[in-house]
């Protein structure tokens, strides 16, 4: 029994919904198509989980949780219950029970990434960000291919705690595993700026112009930096390239919203920057 | 002849999504590898192709070396490409290719021939991003059920493109049910579309069933380890360092895909953020965005109370208009439904205001013509037409179809075919019987009423410019986007036409509007 048993709850497994889900339509059939398999094996751990998951999917906090203990007294052993378990209360709002369960299922099984993460996220929700930062990286260094928001997620936890050093080497460790995306770049070159560390950060901005074909908002992203700085000749001089950049386009190029607004911005820094003393 | 140049992305992968653990014990054979008793079992297929560039697939019985042979007649297939690892999951990008050319391929070991070096096995690259010329797209959405009405939406397509051809394809999710497993795949994908998936690159996306209804974000569904997707940028989009969401180009449009099943669907999320980025980064003229949850839908999914589907709606579809997005595709409901040209709707169904919806007419050429927005590159909040196209496989059933935002919806088995051709796009929804049961086009023109004020007498006084010479315009006015009154018709010799209302002063307002004629 054990090995069927082993496939499905894999499968259940998986199931990590981050808020719950009105899938009306389908999930009613799967709910359905799981009962009739109970009614068939009613002794079957897996598959209560299985139901117990997407009664949670459903918003159906008791049902779930009543599945979860059906799964756990016909396979005791059954770790996995725990995850399910855990999922259901964050959804129902019940922190610390949830918190326990994952304690539970990590205590089993230290190297559950999936867990880490939906603890993690749980610590974050309890501004526990200590702990929140220590689940994300023990889970970093076991999720095969992280995403970017993985690393986003630790940063903000980092910076929660004011760890900002940990913060920007936390998404470098991103960006040397993942190629220098903008999504962690962009958090990269805030977090620098925090800390004053302006040749860092216009570091990281030439790095996003060069994978660009369109250079003018790193150009004007530029020109910012280095009005941070504090180089108010260097910062103009940016910002007229960004604005000669965003020019020589074609005009039927630049009609979006956000390279209006970017126009605008770099028209206004120049003559921000124009009133400063030389 | 190139060096062995494997793909990187998905070779370490095993064939049913888990990664190979033990790649170091791997022993170099080189042409010792025995290739006899060796055949195809899926594939080949064609993925992430560019201009110079395209990545060639397909799995075999045994372990075995993997070559490419390409050319561009089927007597010069020169062009060889080698990765020596034995598998049976090959990947091999073939690079160094000439744009908008055609190519003839076969693949194999290095010691003998396993499929191809025919009249089937070809594939033409994509053009160089920008360039202007007619695309055709096949749209597909909830299709992978394996059944007779998968084939039959396939044959009606394919007996409607004839010998035109596909230049590429999106999945819109759901493409293998019941829960995306390896063998789902095969039958659902690879021995459904086989002909289309050698011949032209498919681009998917992933839906609910593709990972067993999870929303773990993570790569560990077969989905991943099949399709080779541009997370690094390589096919013209902006690097997303996730095979999640991504986008190319192609010809003048840029394509972006998104994942609304497991990714982050906050506005401060990664996707969101490089979405941002990403839009700003095009230089291309249209742009489709895709996944797999309609922002708007009243089929077998309603998107007034659906989680993903609200999300999506609400922190995706501004980001998109803001970057002119024309057109945006998904599936999830089985049905087919199609809105007008809309902007700012990010509301439930409820919240739908009559300025949301740009054109209240049909976007048809042959009615009350199409919907039209300025000419040139993406402009923003000019509209977009919002289709599900979740029919193509399985059973419409469901739902009230019955969004405000939508001309029709339909519960009909199909799919959408998009035919771009520089400024213009013309769109087709084609039933399994092969009726065309829905169409629309987009026309980006320069038409507008500029100059405008209101004379001392009252009078509303404009300039009609940037007329197509020899086409028939007509200026409308209404007093409340609802009935419109025809004022005057002009066709121009110029492209400049002044206007003048008289009758403006006995409205307290007046809107007016310019339309193209048949």
């Amino acid at each position: 029994m054990r090995s069927w048993c082993i496939s499905l709850i894999a499968a259940s497994c998986l199931f990590a919904p981050s808020v719950a889900s009105w899938a009306h339509g389908d999930i009613h059939e799967r709910i359905a198509a799981c009962t009739r398999k109970i009614q068939e094996q009613p002794g079957n751990p897996g598959l209560h989980l299985q139901r117990a998951d997407l009664y949670r999917q459903h918003g159906e906090r008791d049902r779930a949780l009543a599945d979860c203990a059906r799964a756990e007294k016909l396979d005791p052993e059954l770790v996995a219950v725990d995850f399910v378990r855990g999922q259901t209360l964050v959804d129902a709002g019940e922190l610390q029970p949830a918190k326990q369960a994952f304690d539970r299922l990590l205590a089993a099984q230290p190297r559950h990434s999936q867990a880490r993460i939906a603890r993690a996220r749980l610590f974050a929700k309890l501004k526990l960000y200590a702990a929140a930062e220590q689940d994300w990286t023990a889970a970093l260094a076991h999720v095969e291919d992280p995403e970017p928001d993985h690393f986003l997620e630790r940063a903000q936890m980092q910076a929660a705690q004011e760890k900002w050093d940990a913060a920007v080497a936390g998404l470098d460790e991103g960006v040397r595993k993942l190629g220098p995306i903008v999504s962690l770049e962009s958090a990269a070159i805030d977090l620098e700026l925090r800390q004053g560390r302006f040749d860092s950060a216009l570091a990281r901005v030439d790095r996003l112009a060069a994978q660009s074909v369109r250079k003018e908002s790193w150009l004007a992203r530029r020109g910012d930096v280095l009005e941070r700085a504090g180089k108010p000749e260097a910062a103009r001089a940016a910002y007229q390239s960004a604005l000669d950049a965003l020019q020589s386009s074609p005009s039927d190029r630049r009609r979006t919203k956000s390279l209006h607004d970017l126009e605008t911005g770099i028209v206004a820094a120049i003559e921000r920057l124009k009133k400063v003393p030389r | 002849m190139n060096s062995s140049r494997p793909c990187p992305s998905k070779a370490r992968r095993g064939a049913h999504g888990f990664r190979l653990l033990a790649v170091a014990g791997i022993v170099w054979f080189g042409n010792a590898v025995p290739a006899g008793g060796v055949s195809v079992t899926r594939g080949p297929y064609l993925q992430q192709g560019t201009s110079t560039n395209i990545v060639v697939r397909w799995r075999t019985s045994e372990a075995a070396t993997s070559r490419v042979r390409c050319g561009a007649s089927l007597a010069t297939l020169d062009l060889v490409t080698d990765d020596l690892t034995p598998k049976t999951e090959h990947e091999i990008q073939v690079t160094g290719l000439s744009p908008d050319t055609a190519y003839y391929y076969s693949i194999g070991s290095v010691s003998e021939v396993l499929a191809g070096g025919d009249l089937q096995h070809r594939f033409t690259t994509a053009p160089v991003p920008g360039t202007a010329r007619p695309v055709r797209v096949w749209v597909i959405g909830d299709f992978g059920t394996g059944d007779g009405n998968q084939l039959a939406v396939r044959d009606a397509y394919a007996s409607f493109t004839g010998t035109r051809g596909t230049d590429l394809w999106l999945m819109l999710g759901d493409n293998a049910y019941e829960l995306g497993s390896d063998a789902e795949y095969q039958t659902a994908v690879f021995d459904v579309y086989g002909d289309l998936l050698r011949t032209a690159v498919a681009w998917p996306t992933l839906g609910n069933h593709d990972t067993a209804f999870s929303t773990a974000f993570n790569d560990a569904y077969p989905y991943f380890a099949i399709f080779t997707l541009p997370k690094n940028g390589e096919a013209g989009g902006l690097a997303s360092g996730s095979e999640h969401y991504y986008s190319f180009d192609y010809a003048n449009v840029h394509f972006i895909c998104l994942d609304s099943m497991t990714a982050n669907r906050a506005t401060n999320g990664a996707m969101a953020n490089w979405l941002r980025t990403d839009l700003d980064a095009t230089t291309n003229r249209w742009i489709v965005a895709y996944w797999h949850h309609p922002p708007y839908s009243k089929g077998s999914h309603d998107s007034d109370f659906e989680t993903e589907l609200v999300e999506m709606r609400e922190n995706f579809l501004p980001i998109l208009e803001n970057g002119g997005v024309d057109v945006v595709l998904a599936g999830h409901s089985h049905s087919y439904e199609r809105s007008f040209l809309l902007d700012g709707h990010y509301g439930t169904s409820a919240t739908l205001a009559a300025g949301m919806i740009l054109n209240t007419n049909s976007g048809r050429e042959d009615q009350t013509g199409p919907y039209l927005k300025t000419a040139g590159g993406p402009v923003n909040h000019q509209g977009a037409v919002y289709a599900v196209v979740g029919s193509s496989g399985k059973v419409p059933a469901g739902g009230a179809l019955n969004h405000p935002a939508m001309f029709v919806s339909l519960n009909q088995l199909g799919s959408l075919v998009l035919d771009f051709n520089t400024n213009r796009l013309d769109a087709k929804f084609i039933r399994e019987n092969g009726f065309v049961h829905d169409y629309f086009s987009l026309v980006k023109e320069e038409v507008r009423l500029s100059d405008a004020r209101v004379s001392e007498a009252g009078a509303f006084e404009t300039t009609l410019t940037s007329v197509a010479a020899g086409k028939s315009n007509v200026i409308e006015a209404s007093t409340d986007f609802s009935d419109w009154v025809s004022l005057a018709t002009n066709v121009s010799s110029s492209n400049s036409f002044p206007f003048i209302d008289p009758d403006a002063v006995n409205y307290p307002a007046r809107f007016y509007r310019v339309r193209r004629l048949p």
